[in-house]
């Protein structure tokens, strides 16, 4: 497996929903089209609430990772 | 249905039209128009989109801490989704908003009285934000409009100063409807 670069790594662990997507989306704001971002929550509503707003805003979830005691989502801004 | 702007003004093509306007463009003979025609649908889409922005309404009419904080979150969570959101404050919602009632320790549903110390002892320990910043992040992060209800406001003879600088206007049940009946989602809270 390959690694992936990640630009950015947005800690919102302890953060309630929606913190964790609102946190996302601004790092996407901030970001260049392209780069890599790195969200860690431990919200479970971050589980369906991430992956919808990615797919909504047309940008690229590339991996959802059971870490310990807490989720990380990968996701590329292409556009 | 779509609006197209045509020679003689605005009118709408139902999708059998579009549909068949699709077909006859897609002629080999017709690569130019084909081109443009997909250039045009483009705009419409775009222009469609922009016009018909997904909105929230709320009407908070609870002045309870357990029934504003679904207020604050929903609105968090629309913008977060680029959904526009109104928000009318009504009765003890709009009294919530005043800065006197801001600095005091929020109420509870009087059935839920019992839960009280336990549920504010919870969002405590868990750093929960207060409804009101909540409101406060949701405005930065989106197009979310907050408004008082002229009755209440008049009623309880409020001034502009009193209230929650988080408030845009004074709007009566009618502009608020007209607001309203634009929504996808309209809630009673």
């Amino acid at each position: 497996m390959s690694e992936i670069k990640v630009n950015k790594v947005v800690d919102a662990r302890g953060s309630h929903c929606p913190g964790p997507l609102m946190e996302l989306i601004k790092a996407i704001r901030n970001a260049g089209v392209g780069e890599v971002i790195a969200v860690y929550s431990t919200d479970s509503g971050s589980k369906t609430d991430i992956p919808r707003w990615v797919e909504k805003a047309g940008h690229q979830l590339i991996g959802v990772y059971e870490r310990n005691g807490y989720t990380e989502f990968i996701v590329k801004k292409v556009k | 249905m779509i609006n197209v702007k045509t020679k003689s003004g605005f009118r709408n093509l139902g999708r059998k039209h579009l549909h068949a306007s699709i077909l006859m463009a897609a002629s080999p003979h017709n690569l130019v128009n084909r081109v443009s025609l997909l250039l045009s649908l483009t705009d419409i889409f775009n222009m469609h989109s922009q016009v018909k922005k997904e909105k929230l309404s709320i009407i908070a009419f609870s002045g309870t801490v357990d029934k504003l904080y679904p207020v604050a979150i929903l609105a968090s969570g629309a913008a977060a989704m680029g959904m526009d959101v109104e928000i009318f404050l009504t009765f003890w919602g709009l009294n919530a908003f005043r800065k006197d009632q801001l600095n005091q320790p929020g109420r509870i549903s009087r059935d839920f009285e019992e839960m009280a110390p336990v549920m504010m002892n919870i969002f405590k320990v868990k750093n929960v934000p207060h409804w009101i910043d909540m409101l406060k992040q949701a405005k930065e992060f989106g197009n979310v409009k907050i408004y008082a209800c002229a009755m209440t406001y008049d009623l309880f003879q409020m001034k502009k100063e009193e209230l929650s600088e988080l408030i845009d206007g004074v709007v009566g049940v009618g502009e608020f409807l007209e607001k309203a009946k634009e929504s996808n989602i309209t809630l009673f809270i």
